[in-house]
């Protein structure tokens, strides 16, 4: 908890398990409250969030210890103030940034180092984002997907053309009832179906100390992974969960996707745990052919 | 929706097929109708019992038997030809998962006169407490003696810890869920309510208790802030005062600890600093951006408010200072010890030092047992140092003035020996890495 | 100036990030009388967060070996020939072809599981939470309905099928009962025929294969014998008077009982291998051998498989045994012969593993491949539906029967 770092596990790791590496120390520049993580497949790098520093932190994949970012974004004129969450773009080469004070997402060149402007940025009214959770981009069909927590707006999925800027309005927002969102964090794209898969970690933390026996949470409303289609608008409910006491999930705050494999991962924050789970049903064969 | 109304109509034939089947089976069955009759009420009798209560001999009694027991499972969805409306998936269960099945060692402290030592556990949000004498050298699990835990405790990611020896009270301090201060007798256990109970805001660490002036002081990680408090404040109570701002150089701060002797505060700092609000950054005149200081060890007036200075501040690279976690402070010998995260070391200094200093003593090495230390604590009655690995299930205890690379007086261990610490801590994000798969989590 | 507004905007940001909690801390004494404790999270746990293997069953022709997991309650299929090379023979987990897992398939507390090569179907039976065997076509994967599911009676352990009789045979532990269906048996279904009662001597059946060539059933037996109880109209109660059936629980040696394929009803079986000399202790899975002409034992009990001569009876030593530290075998549940390859899988409740060996293997030989559901070395809890517990204060030792 208290302890920024991060953890590496083994694909198939198992159990009382303890991670293959950890990145931490002074000099690898985490902080605590590093609320997205993102892989770069492509140049084998790994992208976080440093919301205590106000930076960006690129690292070597194969990083460990305290091993320093490999570039760091940081600075006045990148406009971050503290960085929630992150994804990277390969196609279009940018890095996307999402904060939940800021209220905005912003786009970054991929290999930007120092004090660097951005791209691109939606922030604004009309964009209905509050506190931004989660940020990923569809290559192929050119859209932002947001996911923004609000305390009087919406909290949902919104959608957005991948080169919006300034004060726009989503092209569509997943949101309401139905769709089950009461909390949400991370969200990933699988681009070759056009699905987004949500943490929507729900579960209010609601200690009141008047009560007999308080609970700290809420459980009347658990959290799940939830799969939506990226053409979806509206209160729709999602078209694929994993869900329910089996799945082992309390708060899942972070959700990762292994399309090969045909396996979901969840980071659950409550109960401290990691849960893999196998999914053919989101990943059919003729999309997906399996991993040798 | 005539797709779900085809549905509809396909089940309930199943449903009516499945009736004929059942009086089918009823006439196949002639020869044992009487025992039909008795067995289908047998069923109904005992259908409450999903165990091995009663063995039918006929064969459609046994069919039948076992047709309740399936019933009453809703197995027959699984026979039906139901058109999918349902999302994909469900309920599944993980092919794989990582959870620590042990609790965490995370802040410690040390009551010498009530031969105690308190752990706080923030992988299950529980206090424990141990006899100071428990762990020795046994490779197996230490009993506490007691634990506070459960829904009622309102402890969730529970940090730093503090005593008030006098009183004897426990104050725990929940980091990013929980945004609570709890207070507990020393001699209450299990699902116990708080004493009381203090909302505190988002990302507190460290906790320091001043008995002088009935005080309490708690680190803020997130608005680089160390906000004071009435020491027996409950609710929503306002804080006395707030140290907060850029001439503060707090920056990430964690460990505190209180000096009532020389009437000052100490901080230790990560250094992370970044804005909080992009009105608050108007307000000072525009945005500045985020930075990393060094981490430091700031020493402040007790009374210490608003934006003022520090009085002096360890920091360098002669410190060694690296993810200054927990702090304690040895009045009686003049000297402060810093769990130093980053090199799995402890560091001791005078407690009036400042600037680029180099420690007065290190306990580091392989031979120490130090592992991801956490939490640091003095017991000048015993002449003994205490701390707790995160990255470990042990507390080691060294003598107070250990230097270099010593084995630790005694091990307490709450996972038998060997066992990995998982090390996740109200993790928030995941990644996978395709090309090694392997799977990434920031804490 | 600034500095002063500043500073008003950051006691206010802390004080408004204490107040926002005010709703849900504010300590007043409650009088509510819910009952206390309740969601307590566990000081210490121990589950497998592996599958556990049971049963085993092997399709060369398809090149596929499955394994039902009851404690993860799913089917695990592997490539019969890939799965124990690379990784798998470092002690890495195997990975699977596919895994059937999920509240939609109906697999729980699953035991016996067989292969239909000619229409490529997997059949297994849930032993004693749901009563029910389930038949998934080989293409299945995740959380997917069962192709069908029928209805057994409680206790269902050993699967075995017959193309020539066209039938399904499913072994009752608790009932001593050897229980036959149609094969395409779907939903609730009388049996077409039964072999239960005092003269054929089943106790606690757990294995059964079916010897198509030579027309016999063979049935694994454990030797616990509950008593054969009959409705006496208000219930089922132990027949101390009604008709002339065993009645009273005892507890006799383990067996390997062969049928006629046709028997039914209260047949005596055609031999009995029984006594001090074949070494069987717990036999769990069965299996014919064509190639040897012979009945392969998962023998659970000293973690050995036994092959006995088709044609053995009474009171006789295995032709051979597999056994020993080098075997990898530990608490076997399972055997299938793999007539094409020549080869014998055991499924390993001990360990997470299952091995292959040659047909012809004896002694103390290492096996081929192993499949492995968790690295080497992982223990294994082995709960397997417990339902009760106790705690040994002498020892501070929990005990835990399944």
């Amino acid at each position: 908890m208290s302890v920024p770092r991060i953890l590496v596990f083994a694909r198939l790791a198992n159990g009382n398990e303890g991670p293959v590496r950890v990145i931490e120390g002074q000099g690898t520049k985490l902080s605590r409250t590093m609320h997205g993580i993102a892989y770069d497949s492509v140049h084998d790098e790994i992208v976080v969030p440093v919301h205590l520093g106000g930076a960006v932190l690129v690292f070597r994949a194969s990083a460990t210890g305290e091993e320093a970012p490999i570039r760091i974004i940081q600075g006045p004129h990148t406009h971050i103030l503290r960085p929630e969450t992150v994804n990277v773009d390969v196609k279009n080469n940018e890095i996307v940034v999402g904060e939940d004070v800021g209220q905005d997402v912003m786009f970054f060149p991929r290999e930007a180092n120092g004090d660097v402007a951005p791209l691109r940025t939606i922030r604004g009214p009309k964009t209905g984002l509050d506190e931004v959770r989660g940020v990923t981009v569809d290559p192929v069909r050119n859209l932002l997907v947001v996911s923004s927590r609000s305390g009087k707006g919406t909290t949902g999925v919104f959608i957005f053309n991948r080169t919006d800027n300034g004060d726009v309005a989503p092209r569509s927002v997943i949101a309401g009832p139905k769709s089950g969102i009461i909390r949400i964090r991370q969200v990933e794209v699988e681009p070759e179906q056009g699905k987004i898969f949500v943490a929507v970690k729900n579960n209010v933390e609601s200690y009141r100390f008047a009560d007999g026996s308080p609970s700290p949470w809420n459980p009347d409303k658990p959290g799940f992974i939830g799969v939506w289609d990226i053409n979806d608008n509206g209160d729709v409910p999602p078209r694929g969960v994993i869900k329910g006491p089996a799945s082992e999930m309390v708060w899942p705050a972070g959700v990762a996707l292994n399309p090969g494999d045909r396996e979901v991962y969840t980071i659950d924050s409550v109960s401290n745990g990691m849960y893999s789970y196998y999914m053919p049903e989101f990943f059919p064969a003729e999309k997906h052919p399996k991993r040798q | 929706m005539p797709e779900r109304r085809t549905a509809w109509l396909m089940s309930a034939g199943a449903a009516l097929m499945f009736i004929g089947g059942c009086f089918n089976l009823f006439f196949r069955a002639t020869p044992s109708l009487f025992h039909f009759g008795t067995q289908a009420s047998v069923a109904s009798d005992d259908a409450a019992d999903d165990d091995d209560s009663c063995a039918d001999t006929t064969e459609l009694a046994m069919a039948m038997t076992a047709w309740r027991q399936t019933q009453q499972r809703g197995i027959h969805s699984a026979l039906s030809t139901e058109v999918e409306t349902a999302p994909v998936g469900g309920d599944i269960a993980p092919a794989r998962s990582v959870v620590d099945a042990y609790a965490s060692l995370h802040s410690v402290a040390v009551d010498p006169d009530a031969n105690q030592v308190m752990v706080s556990d923030s992988n299950r949000g529980a206090i424990f407490f141990y006899n100071r004498s428990a762990g020795g050298n046994s490779s197996q699990i230490a009993n506490p003696e007691r634990v506070i835990r459960g829904p009622s405790t309102g402890m969730m990611f529970v940090a730093g810890i503090a005593l008030d020896t006098t009183d004897r009270e426990v104050f725990a301090v929940n980091n990013d869920i929980g945004d609570r201060m709890e207070v507990f007798p020393y001699d209450v256990e299990g699902n116990t309510k708080p004493k009381r109970v203090l909302s505190v805001p988002h990302g507190a660490w460290g906790v320091a208790l001043n008995p002088m002036r009935k005080e309490v002081a708690v680190s803020i990680e997130h608005p680089n802030t160390v906000v004071v408090y009435r020491r027996e404040a409950t609710g929503s109570e306002a804080p006395l005062r707030v140290l907060r701002g850029p001439e503060t150089e707090l920056a990430d701060p964690h460990g505190i600890v209180v000096d009532t002797g020389h009437d000052e505060m100490l901080v230790a700092n990560h250094g992370n600093w970044a804005p909080l609000t992009r009105e608050e950054e108007q307000a000072q005149g525009g945005l500045r951006g985020g930075h990393f200081a060094l981490p430091s060890i700031n020493t402040y007036a007790i009374d210490a408010k608003g934006d003022d200075k520090p009085i002096r501040k360890i920091q360098g690279a002669q410190t060694q200072l690296n993810w200054p976690m927990g702090l304690s402070l040895d009045a009686t010998h003049d000297e402060i010890a810093v769990a130093n995260y980053g090199t799995n070391s402890i560091l001791a200094f005078r407690r009036n030092a400042g600037g680029d200093v180099a420690p007065l003593r290190v306990i580091r090495g392989d031979r120490t047992g130090i592992l991801g230390p956490m939490g640091v604590a003095i017991d000048v009655k015993n002449d003994e140092l205490w701390v707790t690995n995160y990255r470990d299930h042990t507390a080691v205890v060294f003598a107070r003035t250990a230097n270099g690379n010593v084995a630790p007086k005694r091990v307490l261990r709450n996972a038998p020996a060997g066992t990995p610490a998982v090390g996740f801590g109200n993790p928030g994000a995941i990644a996978y890495d395709s090309k090694r798969g392997q799977i990434l989590v920031p804490n | 100036m600034i500095k002063k507004l500043a500073a008003g905007r950051v006691l206010r940001v802390a004080l408004l990030a204490a107040l926002a909690t005010l709703g849900r801390a504010a300590p007043r004494e409650s009088k509510s009388s819910k009952p206390s404790p309740e969601d307590i999270p566990p000081i210490r746990m121990i589950a497998d967060p592996y599958p556990a293997f049971n049963g085993i069953a092997v399709d060369a022709a398809n090149g596929i070996v499955a394994m039902s997991d009851p404690n993860r309650k799913s089917v695990v299929l592997y490539d019969r020939a890939r799965a124990g090379q690379g990784g798998a023979s470092r002690g890495d987990a195997s990975v699977p072809l596919r895994q059937i897992m999920g509240p939609d398939s109906f697999l729980g507390m699953i035991a016996g599981i067989i292969l239909d090569p000619r229409r490529q179907e997997i059949y297994t039976a849930n032993n004693d939470i749901e009563d029910t065997v389930v038949v998934m076509p080989y293409g299945a994967s995740g959380n997917v309905k069962p192709a069908r599911v029928f209805s057994v009676p409680h206790q269902a352990w050993g699967l075995a099928l017959s193309d020539v009789a066209d039938q399904i045979a499913v072994t009752v532990e608790v009932q001593n009962t050897l229980v036959f269906y149609r094969r395409q048996v779907k939903g609730v279904e009388a049996p077409v025929r039964i072999i239960r009662g005092a003269d054929t001597g089943l106790a606690d059946p757990h294995g059964v294969y079916w010897d198509e060539a030579h027309n016999e059933i063979g049935v694994a037996n454990h030797g616990n014998f509950r008593g054969i109880v009959k409705n006496r109209g208000g219930g089922c109660a132990p027949s101390l008077v009604v008709e002339n059936e065993a009645e009273a629980g005892e507890s006799r040696p383990p067996s390997i009982r062969i049928f006629a394929a046709t028997a039914r009803n209260n047949a005596k079986p055609l031999r009995v291998i029984q006594g001090s000399r074949t070494g069987l202790d717990w036999p769990m899975g069965v299996a014919y051998d064509p190639q040897h002409d012979a009945i392969v034992v998962a023998n659970n009990g000293d973690s050995s498989v036994l092959i006995f001569g088709r044609t053995s009876g009474g009171d006789v030593a295995p032709l051979r045994s597999i056994r020993g530290g080098r075997t990898g075998i530990s608490r076997p549940m399972g055997v299938a012969i793999d007539t094409l390859k020549g080869e014998i899988w055991v499924s390993n409740w001990g360990d997470h593993s299952a091995l292959a060996f040659d047909s012809g293997a004896r002694g103390n030989v290492a096996p081929k491949r192993t499949i492995r559901s968790a690295p080497a070395g992982t223990p294994t809890p082995g709960f397997g539906n417990p339902m009760a517990l106790a705690y040994d204060s002498k020892r501070d030792e929990l005990l835990v029967p399944n």
